[in-house]
């Protein structure tokens, strides 16, 4: 079952442009969705629009089974989020910051304590959070998020302004969550690198149009199909022409010759075509193919 | 109801030494400050100005001579200004919009606040005017204190009247401060109104602009003043006009963060 879904969802500004094209979110329960794309690219005006921050154009939001718009307090009770920069007051402390939430979410005051102590800012005392660094600020905003302990949590670029330890750290906090709690999270990033160890499921917005959705498992299957491996022979044009006729899809680059290829004994066969078609073959190495270069693929292809 | 009060007090507690905050305590005090200064310096006449039975008027209409006609509209201006600035200052529209609550319990809330501040103000305002009384006898063996009746109902007649002229200033002040997010420029219309009101209040079509109103109530007596025009009437059609026009304009709104 998702716990969240759009239908349709297009959104256009008013100079024209047009930042969410037909998008079609499914984000399964109790997963972690990685919702990727370049900067610009429409993931904050999507979750802006899911969140009912914009006033829909077209399309339709569902949140846990029940549209958005006629149900809207029923389900922001149950939704933690925290869009773009942290939405913190830079006058108060970290408590009377989240007091001001408890009072609204109705939840016990131990809470405060609770998700102060979980993204570890117990120690914050009087100061305000107009003092706190960016990563202070971004952890309180995740503690807000968190504070009346939502069943989905939407983050934007919740790692933004985190040193590393604390990417990790609240990468773990997410991961622990989601495990023990059965939190669904809706994450977006423009780091394919810096949520795949998080994510269970991927969605991959380029120019508004959703590219690629599934599972993470599908998105590394996606990796190994497109593997390719540079071939450096002594006669280019001899081994282009002996590579097509043996059905590869060789394309000259520099001084060698990319082929994609799916296993690999293709890469023997590869070898065995050209050597067999008497051509000398210097070197065949593979292609660096990290999610990144398939992600960066997936928004060059017009589409999925 | 629980819902508005909760968020009534969440509000509350971001107006917490708030500039806005600041700015009602410190407003309300500087005219009583200053007159108690001035009464202190001029202590020759304390005595019998205190052993006199208009001393708590004479006080009344010294403070609000110079609180009502421009002190309390650039106030309220400020004020207005000050609390919308809160959520965007700090981003926070969005925050507040992806809480379980209805717009308009976030409209009611916030816009409370900013009228309870209001009244937070005209109370402090009038604990200093009673200051201005009680401090010098405090100062001087040879003042006594103010012992006529204190004028409870003709204060809070006078109160009430420059709090019903204040409100559209107020509403139509926080209406443009949730709406622009440069917040100067609300307070450059609302001192650009304020101005033109000093030049329009002895106009016969004065009472068109809202601003007038407190300056208007302080001129009352004066003959350039029309009488005949029932600026009590005008000031809650204003409020209530901007009021809801403002909410409209906030449940309307496109981008809500």
């Amino acid at each position: 079952m998702n716990i969240l879904e759009t239908h349709h969802l297009s959104h256009q500004f008013p100079s024209g442009e047009k930042a969410v094209r037909d998008l079609n979110l499914r984000v399964p329960s109790e997963s972690i969705y990685g919702f990727l794309g370049a900067n610009g690219a429409g993931k904050t005006t999507s979750l802006r629009l899911v969140l009912g921050l914009l006033k829909k154009q077209s399309g339709e939001v569902t949140i846990f089974g029940k549209p958005f718009d006629q149900n809207r307090v029923a389900v922001l009770s149950k939704l933690g989020s925290l869009i773009e920069s942290p939405s913190v007051y830079g006058h108060l402390t970290a408590v009377e910051n989240l007091k001001l939430f408890q009072k609204i979410y109705r939840c016990p005051t131990s809470r405060i304590g609770d998700v102060l102590a979980m993204v570890g800012l117990t120690g914050t005392g009087n100061k305000p959070a107009g003092r706190f660094s960016l990563g202070m600020k971004q952890r309180l905003g995740i503690a807000i998020a968190m504070l009346h302990n939502p069943e989905l949590l939407i983050l934007d670029e919740p790692t933004n302004g985190l040193d590393p330890n604390g990417i990790i750290e609240i990468r773990e906090l997410l991961r622990t969550l989601n495990r023990e709690q059965g939190l669904s999270i809706l994450i977006s990033s423009h780091l394919l690198s810096e949520i795949e160890k998080l994510v269970t499921h991927v969605g991959i917005i380029h120019q508004g149009t959703l590219m690629f959705q599934g599972t993470f498992e599908e998105l590394m299957n996606k990796k190994r199909q497109t593997a390719r491996v540079v071939v450096e022979t002594g006669d280019m044009s001899k081994a282009l022409e002996t590579l097509t006729a043996g059905a590869w899809k060789p394309t000259p680059a520099g001084e060698g010759i990319i082929v994609p290829f799916s296993s690999r004994s293709d890469i023997a066969r590869i070898n065995q075509q050209l050597v067999a078609a008497d051509i000398e073959v210097y070197a065949i190495r593979n292609v660096s193919r990290d999610l990144e270069t398939v992600f960066m693929d997936l928004i060059k292809t017009p589409s999925a | 109801m629980t819902q508005l009060i909760n968020s009534f007090q969440s509000e509350w507690i971001k107006k917490r030494r708030s500039s806005a905050a600041w700015l009602t305590i410190s407003g309300a005090f500087l005219i009583p400050a200053i007159l108690t200064t001035k009464r202190v310096i001029q202590s020759e006449t304390l005595a019998a100005a205190n052993s006199s039975p208009k001393i708590w008027r004479l006080l009344y209409g010294q403070n609000w001579q110079f609180m009502s006609v421009f002190l309390l509209p650039m106030g309220i201006i400020l004020a207005a200004s000050l609390i919308a600035q809160i959520e965007y200052r700090n981003n926070a529209w969005k925050q507040v919009h992806t809480t379980p609550q209805s717009l308009t319990t976030i409209f009611l809330a916030k816009f409370g606040v900013t009228v309870i501040m209001l009244v937070e103000f005209f109370l402090l305002f009038n604990v200093g005017i009673c200051l201005t009384g009680i401090v010098p006898a405090m100062l001087f063996q040879d003042v006594p204190f103010p012992t006529s009746d204190f004028p409870f109902v003709p204060f809070l007649q006078g109160n009430s009247k420059f709090f019903v002229y204040c409100l559209p200033i107020l509403s139509f002040q926080y209406l443009l401060s949730i709406h622009i997010r440069n917040f100067m420029v609300p307070i450059g219309i609302g001192f650009a109104l304020l101005v033109a009101s000093l030049i329009a209040v002895s106009w016969k079509y004065g009472y068109l602009i809202p601003y007038t109103y407190c300056s208007m109530q302080f001129l009352i007596h004066d003959n350039r003043i029309d009488p005949s025009v029932n600026i009590l009437f005008w000031s809650t059609g204003y409020f209530l006009f901007f009021t809801i026009l403002n909410y409209v304009l906030y449940l309307t709104k496109r981008n809500k963060g």
